[in-house]
């Protein structure tokens, strides 16, 4: 077991999965069968921090680890000084709707915005800010100039006016890098209005181009139409602030496949496809983004995404995947389709939460290795009765078994462990 | 046993209970008296077809030839085969026995043919409507002796033994894999695979 874990990560990954959710932190020590994965994932990581793009879809069944593994490779990203954000999409978020369902998913992206130094979300005013000292800290350390000094504020304008000149030839990237400026005015001016004015803007809170343009002097707004091209500005922007890349995590695209009428659903299918064509023709730079998608929503020909034939083509397995009697994935693939953990991997998961429930409460786990048998087996045959048992069940009864273990020391582990399965 | 599914003319009902003491008396055997008197705990004559109708007297009947329907509730599974085999040898008639043991059932007959008898058993499978062996078919049986409708039970009993023999032994088969699956997975050498697998993920994911 890895002792460099702490106490407070271990409560949090233990309540976490005692619940049901994914937790935030600590994933790297309860990440077990997904090498190929997470090699894979972190090669397109590797290309964007270079100015690449990367566009993956995580399919699997419901239970099998999507959105562990995207939490996973979040807070790996994350560390490496990236600008994350994640939505879950949903009837009222998706890429693009008649009752500004598109620009209520831009919302909340920008809204989850996290960085390492602000992990819980609601990043953008410290991107920004993060910006602008880097700016200064630059005018200082080359310029020898310091704050206050008449010609300091000149060198940071001209330094943050370079950079938004620089984002103008950019899909609307004149009026974005014209925000950034007014954000800056308004920080030099302690013009706290001003700062707050073009937040909004850069959040997509502005309805009328009327208003934007009184407020900020933009003739532009972000809309259901438009709003991927500010994520690309974004992804770009973040760079010039000093991180690496921005990464976009996109929970539950199964959602598209529950849009009721065939028109909507080709909408957003159709803006899915120009998302993933720009990710891998390279109009993109700096940015990742992960879709996570059950298998249903994904290859069901009548609803699911390969009902839209560019998709379908651009997405289908390779019949060099699917035969031959070995079973071999292409993990080069736009899509990595994620199988469920198998008994073995199971088995090791099992190990890592008992040491990490005896790292939170200071004891030793009495399990041996055929105690973790004799509860898979357990499990495994509830499942094979019938019940749809996932890895997350199988977690919450495991969890609650190391807790009844733990608070009853004086009561035989094989007591707790048979009563525990015979329920 | 319901009265209905065994609903064709010329059958009737006896519902009589056997003196075990005295029926397992007559088997030679002592091992095989000592098996049958542990675990089985009654045998009931529940119907007797024959070809005779309109049998109104007890008496009658059961001297009346024709075949015998015995239903065999036991403690344990012992091997249909062997009772049918014995009950033959002890009932010395023809006979269709129902052995019943933990909600599964098992059928066995046995049928003169000549000078000698042959038996046939199936196995035990679980008893439910769905997998429920048909041995009495009114639309079958109306107007046949109850010769021939013993040769058609016999004949049924046959094909369904095969078929329960092949679905026990897909089932093994099925289990075996399994097991064979289990024991790959939690081997040592497998489990040390995934450890390691596991320990290279969180370096890779852990940023220093």
């Amino acid at each position: 077991m890895d002792s460099g874990i702490s106490r407070t990560t271990a409560a949090t990954i233990l309540n976490s999965l005692k619940s049901g959710v994914v937790p935030r932190i600590g994933l790297e020590y309860i990440t077990v069968g997904r090498r190929s994965e997470i090699q894979a994932l972190l090669q397109d990581v590797s290309i964007i921090e270079q100015g690449g793009a990367a566009f993956r879809f995580i399919e699997g069944k419901y239970g099998s680890g999507k959105t562990f593994l995207m939490h996973a490779l979040r807070n790996h990203v994350m560390e490496k000084n990236f600008v994350v954000t994640d939505v879950e999409l949903s009837v009222d978020k998706r890429f693009v709707g008649n009752k500004g369902q598109g620009l209520a998913t831009y919302r909340e992206l920008i809204r989850n915005m996290a960085t390492h130094a602000s992990p819980d979300n609601g990043a953008l005013q410290l991107i920004l800010d993060k910006w602008i000292g880097t700016l200064e800290n630059e005018v200082v350390q080359f310029e020898g100039l310091v704050p206050g000094h008449e010609v300091f504020d000149v060198r940071v304008s001209q330094k943050i006016y370079k950079i938004t000149s620089s984002m103008e030839e950019r899909v609307n990237g004149f009026d974005f890098g014209k925000v950034l400026a007014s954000y800056y005015k308004g920080y030099r001016k302690g013009d706290v209005e001003l700062q707050k004015r073009a937040l909004r803007w850069l959040c997509g809170e502005y309805r009328t181009r009327t208003e934007a343009k009184t407020d900020l002097g933009v003739n532009l707004i972000i809309t259901d139409d438009n709003w991927y091209d500010f994520i690309k500005l974004f992804a770009d922007f973040v760079v010039k602030a000093g991180y690496a890349g921005l990464y976009v995590c996109m929970d539950e695209l199964s959602t598209l496949y529950e849009i009721p009428s065939r028109v909507g659903r080709e909408y957003n299918y159709n803006k899915l496809l120009s998302i993933y064509n720009d990710a891998l023709q390279g109009k993109a730079s700096y940015l990742g983004i992960i879709v996570s998608v059950t298998k249903e929503a994904m290859e069901d020909p009548v609803r699911g995404v390969f009902s839209f034939e560019p998709l379908r083509s651009r997405l289908a397995a390779s019949s060099f995947e699917q035969s031959g009697a070995v079973r071999m994935r292409d993990m080069a693939s736009p899509v990595i389709r994620l199988s469920v953990l198998n008994p073995g991997e199971m088995y090791v998961l099992l190990e890592k939460l008992a040491g990490i429930h005896g790292i939170l409460y200071a004891y030793t786990p009495r399990l041996e290795h055929d105690d973790y048998i004799y509860f898979l087996k357990q499990q495994y045959g509830k499942n094979m009765d019938g019940g749809e048992n996932t890895a997350r069940d199988m977690i919450k009864n495991y969890i609650t078994l190391l807790n009844l273990m733990q608070q009853n020391q004086e009561v035989p582990k094989e007591k707790i462990l048979y009563t525990q399965n015979e329920t | 046993m319901s009265e209905g599914r065994y609903n064709i003319p010329k059958q009737y009902k006896v519902d009589k209970g056997m003196p075990l003491e005295a029926l397992f008396q007559k088997i030679d055997n002592l091992k095989c008296r000592r098996i049958f008197e542990a675990e089985i705990e009654s045998v009931e004559w529940s119907y007797h077809l024959v070809d005779k109708e309109g049998v109104k007297d007890m008496k009658e009947l059961v001297r009346e030839q024709g075949l015998s329907v015995f239903e065999v509730n036991l403690k344990r599974k012992i091997d249909p085969d062997l009772l049918t085999d014995v009950f033959a040898g002890l009932l010395q008639r023809p006979i269709l026995m129902v052995y019943l043991c933990d909600g599964e059932l098992s059928m066995g007959t046995s049928i003169t043919v000549g000078r000698s008898s042959r038996t046939c058993s199936t196995d035990f499978y679980p008893y439910d409507a769905d997998r429920l062996i048909e041995v009495m078919d009114y639309d079958a049986d109306t107007g046949k002796t109850t010769q021939q409708i013993h040769k058609r039970i016999y004949a049924t009993l046959f094909h369904q033994k095969r078929m329960i023999m092949i679905e026990k032994a897909f089932e093994r088969l099925n289990k075996d894999s399994e097991r064979e699956s289990f024991a790959y997975e939690f081997s040592l050498e497998n489990l040390d695979r995934i450890r390691a697998d596991a320990d290279f993920v969180q370096s890779q994911l852990k940023v220093v």
